[in-house]
């Protein structure tokens, strides 16, 4: 399996890293390839099973967007084709129409507003194809419905003015959940894997579930869950 | 008017209201009658800010202690409240009921986040930044978050002093007279390799990858950019050599108060505000110095070498340079780790931001001499997980709920258990201290 991170260098501010490396543990002979900023991308020119893009600083977005938008055609040819693209926390910005003023890769049809005097923070349960998704988010902004959506909110926020999360299409999944989604959510990494279709054995699969059950359970004790703010 | 009667009221509300002494209610009540009261206050000559994300109070304990040594009577939030009421509280106990400030020097430790607005207010003459890294993702954010709440609020008339090794801290004001410090590279000293959570790696000029020279820990070193002319900051006060016990600095021999690197780093920042200052007698005060006991102990207990370690929680390069520190201590260890922030632990009502498990490097805990890794709190399920991602071994890992259970789990025969606990842990750690003290004292 070939994976491709993208900006690996900017776009890892909350253990994003470690979506990666933890699906490199679950399958034998998977590269990583890491492009860096400034770098052409490897899907570019070479096959890759899987794109990746993590949380980054806001400022890394508009220039991510300036070295993504000469390959959208090649982005939508590969997302039309069923490749997997997995992106967390903001990153999944960089996809839509705008941020702000800033033109998006265009490929979804959402925008994204920023905020700098409203740092959101909150837990977050949904539901995925009946498997429980658990995290949390911490942005400085929030994005339009999208018609295309990957969770649906149990607990927590959504998209704005929405009960739905994230962007699925085909093999395209975002979500604004930030850091080590895939370590948080065995029951989703073993979801995607077999869809994947790839072999995989999930490392520590115990601990890793006993660890989600236990914030399971946690989060599904709670009525609600509030919004910290700063 | 209003000021003077926060400044009554406030006086009137601690010496006979206030039970604890340590908190900043004062301060409160001062700014209920005044919003504006910290603009308000009469301030001593000469005032020393202090902020960053790592080393703030240990570098505001050793600035105080400096000036003390010399017969200044100094105005101090010593007891961490770093926010309005706190600094208020610290003014207010060194201003007479007729407003005039009895102190020759204010040392503030000011929040981070806070700086803007506290710098507007206290106009400082020198503002220290110890570092920025990246700390408690659900409340700062990232680092351009906090490097552009700290540079927008910078008076123009504030002396910066900065880290010249850290290379975001150090673009900090750059329309300001700056003083750089730095510790050159020792002998012994290799460059490790750049860690995944380097908070810099794109030069900020050009966006082109940075070169770094030299690693010391994340992104504190020497780095050039290839494409422009972006490279460490020049730095006036090197430490040139040290070893466990000093430092020579321009050619100064000084008592070092801990070995720890972030802790030279703090005495270095405080000792260069004394010098430009005008301290007379720096060495000499250093020789009588401790560093507080509450952060760093490191006893023998019989026959155990015990090292209590206290981090900030949250905070991956502080909790990483503590796991670095533990894992070379000497001989056979067993390691505690106790760094759930107890205030986060419920998390309908906090944000349950666990990155920081993740961004911090736990990897050095994988080595021969580490028998075993006891880690406990409410986080203990994720923190095992990410020891195991780690690469250590299973049965060496024991990951426990309760933190007041963790020496029933610590091994006979080690010569050394060190204990990395957060702020919050404090109660349990000495609950642990207890039990090491009965379980190896003679």
């Amino acid at each position: 399996m070939i994976i491709e991170y993208l900006y690996s260098d900017v776009a890892d501010l909350y253990g994003d890293s470690f979506n990666v490396e933890y699906l490199a543990e679950c399958c034998e002979n998977t590269e990583i390839i890491r492009t860096e900023f400034n770098q052409e991308p490897y899907f570019v020119k070479h096959h890759v099973d899987l794109i990746y893009m993590g949380s980054m600083m806001e400022r890394y977005q508009q220039k991510i967007i300036e070295q993504l938008k000469p390959y959208k055609e090649k982005l939508q040819e590969l997302i039309e084709n069923n490749t997997f693209f997995l992106i967390t926390g903001n990153a999944l910005e960089i996809f839509g129409e705008k941020i702000d003023d800033i033109e998006g890769i265009g490929l979804f049809d959402f925008y994204a507003q920023r905020d700098f005097s409203h740092h959101h923070n909150s837990c977050f349960l949904g539901n995925f194809n009946n498997i429980k998704i658990v995290g949390f988010k911490s942005l400085f902004s929030n994005s339009s419905p999208c018609d295309k959506y990957f969770i649906n909110v149990e607990k927590g926020y959504g998209f704005k003015n929405s009960d739905h999360e994230g962007i699925k299409y085909r093999n395209f999944y975002a979500t604004y959940l930030i850091g080590p989604l895939l370590i948080l959510n065995p029951l989703f990494t073993e979801y995607l894997l077999k869809e994947m279709g790839v072999n995989y054995n999930l490392k520590y699969r115990e601990d890793l579930i006993n660890a989600y059950e236990i914030r399971l359970e946690e989060y599904m004790s709670y009525k609600e869950f509030k919004e910290f703010k700063h | 008017m209003f000021f003077y009667l926060g400044l009554w009221a406030s006086k009137i509300y601690y010496r006979f209201f206030e039970k604890n002494k340590e908190a900043d209610r004062m301060g409160i009540v001062a700014l209920k009658f005044d919003d504006k009261f910290l603009y308000h206050i009469a301030k001593p000559k000469l005032v020393i800010a202090v902020t960053g994300t790592n080393g703030k109070t240990t570098t505001c304990n050793i600035l105080a202690d400096l000036f003390r040594k010399e017969g200044y009577r100094v105005a101090f939030n010593q007891d961490g409240c770093n926010l309005r009421p706190g600094l208020s509280k610290a003014l207010i106990l060194n201003t007479s009921v007729f407003g005039k400030s009895q102190a020759d020097v204010a040392i503030l430790e000011f929040d981070e986040l806070s700086t803007k607005d506290l710098l507007a207010a206290v106009k400082p003459d020198y503002v220290i930044c110890t570092n920025l890294f990246m700390d408690t993702m659900g409340r700062n954010g990232h680092t351009d978050y906090v490097f552009n709440k700290i540079n927008e609020g910078l008076p123009q008339e504030s002396t910066l002093i900065l880290n010249s090794d850290d290379l975001i801290s150090s673009q900090l004001g750059k329309k300001n007279k700056r003083i750089f410090f730095s510790i050159a590279q020792q002998k012994n000293e290799k460059s490790k390799n750049i860690s995944k959570n380097c908070d810099i790696k794109i030069c900020p000029n050009c966006g082109n990858k940075l070169v770094f020279d030299f690693i010391r820990y994340h992104h504190i070193g020497r780095a050039h950019c290839p494409v422009c002319s972006f490279q460490n900051e020049k730095a006036q006060y090197v430490v040139t050599d040290y070893d466990d016990y000093s430092m020579t600095v321009n050619g100064e021999k000084f008592k070092l108060l801990n070995n720890s690197l972030f802790n030279i780093y703090n005495q270095l920042s405080a000792l260069v505000v004394a010098k430009e200052c005008g301290l007379k007698h720096i060495a000499h005060s250093f020789e009588s110095m401790e560093i507080v006991h509450s952060r760093f102990f490191n006893e023998k207990i019989g026959d155990v070498r015990v090292v209590f370690q206290m981090t900030k929680g949250q905070n991956p390069v502080s909790l990483s340079r503590a796991m670095d520190y533990v894992s070379n201590l000497p001989g056979k260890k067993n390691i505690i780790i106790i760094i759930d922030d107890l205030f986060d632990m419920r998390s309908q009502e906090r944000s349950e931001v666990i990155s920081y498990i993740y961004d911090t490097d736990y990897e050095c805990l994988n080595k021969e001499d580490i028998d075993r890794v006891i880690v406990a709190g409410v986080r203990y399920a994720d923190y095992k997980v990410r020891l195991l991602l780690a690469k250590i071994p299973s049965e060496k890992i024991v990951a426990i709920k309760d933190e007041t259970k963790c020496v029933d789990f610590v091994q006979d025969g080690v010569d050394t258990v060190a204990v990395v606990h957060d702020i919050y842990q404090y109660r349990n750690a000495d609950i642990i201290l207890r039990e090491l003290q009965q379980r190896f004292g003679k």
